[in-house]
């Protein structure tokens, strides 16, 4: 079927599935008509994605950072005492309140100095949890005290639609081959991928034009080219569901791709995984894709032993990819509509173990990025005094629902209570 | 089939034979495989249609009969004391520096992962060979409600312990199982009942088991959790066996779910099974996994009255379901999505094609959401439409290559290799011969109905010949052998096929 007819037949179709379009939500009529008519396009992008609508970019580090080893209290005998291997003493990278960066972040010490970085101090939640799995499900989804399914990102998106349709996957995507929890509401699922380039169906193939073939075939079973015609025998409400997934995979596979490939970077990335993903984040906040939250993840920070080396090297992997990506939103002219959050589940023991390594713990420093932030040090530093710790842990200072509350209510214009439920004062993060 | 949307409960367990509207056929055959197994060959499908609705409920539901001719999986091999005896472990230890010991361990590490991979293959490969395909089906229901991960469990012999364990129990009774469970090494690691001392409770699995296994949250308060707990005290672990230590044990009185005693584990299993709870908890569990995401409060109420009839064997339960003329209603029938494991191990079944000693495709089920041995949390695996995002809807799709040629096409290789394929041993030309089918337009038919069991819009079918011919116009031609692009059409077809939004369901 060659792109004309298929365009004359889509149009002819699809004006019929616009006028009897009770079930079909407004977002795939607009993504079916722009895939099926490039000369739509202008149609996929929302109002909203255009502009100066703001973005959400959360990092998260995978296994519990050492809060301890990343923003590290200088001239501190109970830090010494606890770590007499893994203190870190030299080369520190003062920041103010005797606390300073990790050796390895100048480039995050250069953004604290420039007002494009904070610091928010003893993050955590009353009784802390130690096990990875559930303390990043806390995190993840607001919720301590019980099992919950839905994240808190996921939450607001639901919030957010209010009538029956739910908003647009592409309003948040997810760099990876799993949807993180935080970003799954009871309506609102994003959208997630791994690379870009594998964002499609991947048949093994021979010669091109087989493979030209196959596709047009896949885009028919799949009900995406041209829409599946009303079939009231088969009707099936999976069966549905599935296509609107097969379409929505296949139009924000098309557009993130051609972000990624067609949009630039204005700096250079480090060549690591946060690197890569952050390099592709920025292109696509600079296409101007409809996405409101980013998500990307970095694993590696459980060090049971043998610490300080893998450490070293994972604060210089932070620092690097973030400074780069703060860097490229500046030349870019993004910086004022973009806020960064890292979080880990979980900081660690503030005594070192056996084996020259830490153990799971409880509440650490965050850092947050943007043009629009109130930068310096927010919160209170815990105290490592033996006497205030509990069970050789840190006592947070700044529960985590606060910071989210700042960003719902300040960041995203949202009604934090409704989300996180009530008692969390939101976090001053942004200039007024 | 009847619409039972206004039927009364009765009806709804009814056996689908009382009803003369119901045929047995192909469809209704390939459903009960589907859903009570892996999916069946077409071999299968056809014995079971000769067999009438009857026969074919008793021979899935009944398997003792069947033998079971596959092999366990052999840790003997394993030339390592780790996985012997307790005893052994600590004679070996013995005398070894502490560099020593921790090069030991680290080898035992790396060895728990060899195993557990190995683990992975042999268990999916059950699922895609058994003769029983209720045991394993079964297996992975208490594998998903009893939920031990290997990541906290950390051996993997214990984790095979178990998995053997559900196997036994499969569709036994379900009391006994909470019992057997409650002293299992690797349940009793996951929940850290080994830390469960008097004086210091650990409540994690106390608290599960009622919240998640058993009850349901509601049908038990906090204190009932904290009672709980000091029943389970001392029950623990030495090696690979269950010990019961009395001096760790809180033999004191405690008052759980209203009554009062100097309990421990064995009365608190007995108590929970006096709950009306109980039953319920697990006939909803039993029919959201086998039959519908949100079964219907009257047809919950009703398999937990046959629970509690059967002592809690599962086996008369699940015959009443798939026996059943909900089962085979329009409101069932091709409305469940497919798990990752059924997709993977019911492709594999269906295509006649053995579980690849395969990395990618285990890398693959656990990008689509679903590692053996390693549920997400506590609380199983998710189902229904969880299972879909963009992602793992691409990966879903993107299987059936890995499966059919032991390599999917890369992005950046446009080309396939046109050398011989990799080992996985699909032929479409076998299918097609046995079946005597020698056109396009047949094949396409054959592969659909083996594969979805359903009719599809015209447009879609369509679009599959138009593939398989090459050619813009449906024409339905022999199918030549001797052209080389027969196979890798065929092969392309079946791809096409399983990246179906229809083949996700069943």
């Amino acid at each position: 079927m060659d792109t004309l007819h298929t365009r004359r037949v889509f149009v002819a179709r699809g004006l019929t599935v616009l006028s009897a379009a009770a079930t079909m939500p407004a977002f795939l009529q607009r993504t079916a008509f722009a895939l099926n008519n490039p000369a739509d396009q202008p149609l996929t992008q929302t109002a909203a994605g255009r502009g100066d609508e703001r973005v959400l970019v959360v990092v998260q580090l995978g296994g519990g950072n050492d809060g301890l080893s990343t923003v590290i209290p200088v001239d501190n005998d109970d830090y010494r005492r606890a770590r007499p291997h893994l203190a870190i003493t030299s080369k520190l990278l003062p920041l103010a309140n005797s606390l300073a960066l990790h050796p390895a972040m100048t480039g995050m010490k250069s953004l604290y100095d420039a007002g494009e970085m904070s610091v928010v101090l003893g993050v955590g939640y009353p009784n802390p949890n130690r096990s990875h799995f559930r303390s990043m499900a806390i995190w993840q989804t607001g919720a301590p005290d019980r099992v919950a399914r839905h994240g808190w990102l996921g939450r607001y998106f639901d919030a957010q639609c209010s009538g029956a349709d739910p908003v647009s996957p592409d309003a948040a995507v997810s760099i990876g081959p799993l949807s993180p929890v935080a970003l799954a509401g009871k309506k609102f699922q994003p959208v997630a991928f791994q690379n870009p380039e594998q964002f499609q169906w991947l048949p093994g193939a021979g010669h091109d034009q087989r493979h030209t073939q196959l596709r047009e075939a896949y885009r028919i079973v799949n009900g995406i080219s041209p829409p599946a015609a009303p079939c009231p025998h088969c009707a099936n409400e999976e069966l549905d569901f599935l296509q609107r997934t097969a379409l929505d995979a296949e139009v924000s596979g098309r557009d993130i791709r051609h972000a990624v490939t067609h949009a630039r970077n204005e700096a250079s990335y480090p060549a690591s995984q946060l690197g890569r993903s952050l390099s592709q984040v920025a292109r696509m906040i600079a296409a101007g894709l409809p996405t409101r939250v980013y998500y990307v993840s970095m694993g590696g920070f459980d060090t049971h032993a043998q610490q300080q080396k893998a450490h070293d090297l994972l604060m210089a992997e932070i620092s690097g990819g973030l400074t780069a990506f703060m860097q490229d939103l500046k030349a870019q002219r993004l910086l004022q509509k973009t806020l960064v959050v890292t979080f880990s589940e979980f900081g660690r023991r503030v005594a070192e173990n056996a084996s020259l390594g830490t153990d799971h713990g409880t509440a650490a420093p965050l850092f947050v990025f943007g043009g629009g932030i109130r930068p310096g040090l927010m919160g209170t530093q815990p105290s490592l005094a033996p006497a205030h710790l509990q069970m050789g842990d840190l006592r947070f200072t700044t529960d985590f629902r606060s910071l989210y509350a700042g960003i719902l209510n300040k960041w995203l214009g949202a009604e934090s209570s409704k989300i996180l439920g009530h008692g969390f004062k939101p976090l001053d993060i942004i200039r007024a | 089939m009847a619409n039972l949307a206004v039927s009364p409960m009765s009806e709804l367990l009814a056996p689908a034979w009382s009803d003369p509207s119901f045929t047995w056929n192909w469809r209704t055959a390939s459903h009960l495989l589907n859903r009570a197994g892996f999916g069946g060959t077409s071999a299968e499908i056809d014995e079971l249609v000769r067999m009438g609705p009857q026969g074919a409920v008793e021979r899935i539901v009944r398997y003792q009969a069947v033998p079971d001719d596959l092999p366990g999986l052999d840790f003997g091999t394993l030339s390592h004391p780790a996985f012997s005896s307790f005893r052994e472990t600590r004679r070996f230890l013995r005398g070894m520096t502490r560099q020593q010991r921790r090069a030991y361990f680290q080898l035992v590490t790396q060895a728990g992962f060899v195993k557990m991979r190995e683990m992975r293959c042999w268990w999916l490969n059950r699922m895609v060979q058994s003769k029983r395909p209720l045991e394993e089906k079964m297996t992975l229901f208490w594998h998903g409600l009893f939920v031990s991960a290997f990541s906290s469990v950390h051996n993997a012999y214990h984790m095979y312990m178990q998995n053997q364990l559900f196997r036994r129990f499969a569709t036994g009774s379900a009391k006994v199982l909470t019992l057997s469970i409650s002293k299992d090494p690797a349940m009793l690691r996951y929940l850290n009942n080994n830390q469960n001392r008097r004086g210091h409770p650990n409540e994690n699995y106390a608290r599960e088991l009622m919240e998640l296994f058993t009850l349901g949250i509601g049908n038990y308060s906090e204190e009932d959790v904290r009672q709980s707990a000091r029943a389970w005290t001392g029950w623990t672990f030495l090696g690979d066996r269950f010990i019961f230590r009395p001096f760790q044990h809180d033999d004191g009185q405690k008052t759980f779910l209203g009554r009062t005693g100097r309990f421990d584990g064995d009365d608190i299993v007995r108590i929970i099974y006096e709950q009306p709870a109980a039953a319920s908890h697990l006939a909803f569990k039993l029919a959201a996994f086998f039959v519908s995401d949100d079964p219907p409060p009257q047809v919950v109420a009703a398999l937990a009255a046959t629970l509690r009839a059967a002592d809690w064997k599962v086996g008369p339960v699940l015959e009443q379901l798939f026996a059943s003329r909900w089962f085979y209603s329009t409101a069932v029938m091709r409305r469940k999505i497919k798990t990752p494991i059924e997709l993977v191990a019911g492709s594999l079944r269906r295509l006649e094609v053995a579980a690849p000693d395969s990395n990618r495709l285990l890398q693959s089920l656990k990008i689509m959401g679903q590692e053996l041995f390693e549920a997400p949390n506590v609380g199983g695996w998710p189902h229904g439409r969880a299972w879909i995002n963009t992602s793992t809807l691409f990966a879903r799709y993107d299987m059936p290559a890995q499966l059919l040629t032991g390599h999917p096409q890369s992005p950046q290789t446009q080309q396939r290799d046109e050398a011989p394929h990799a080992s996985t041993g699909f032929s479409p030309e076998m299918h097609l011969a046995r079946a005597g089918i020698a056109t396009t337009d047949a094949a396409v038919d054959y592969f659909l109905r083996l594969l979805i069991q359903d009719d599809i819009e015209p447009a879609k079918r369509r679009a599959l010949l138009c593939a398989l011919d090459g050619s813009a116009v449906p024409a339905g031609k022999p199918l030549n052998p001797a052209d080389s692009a027969t196979h890798w059409r065929l092969e392309n077809l079946v791809e096409l096929i399983m990246a179906m939004p229809e083949y996700q369901l069943c």
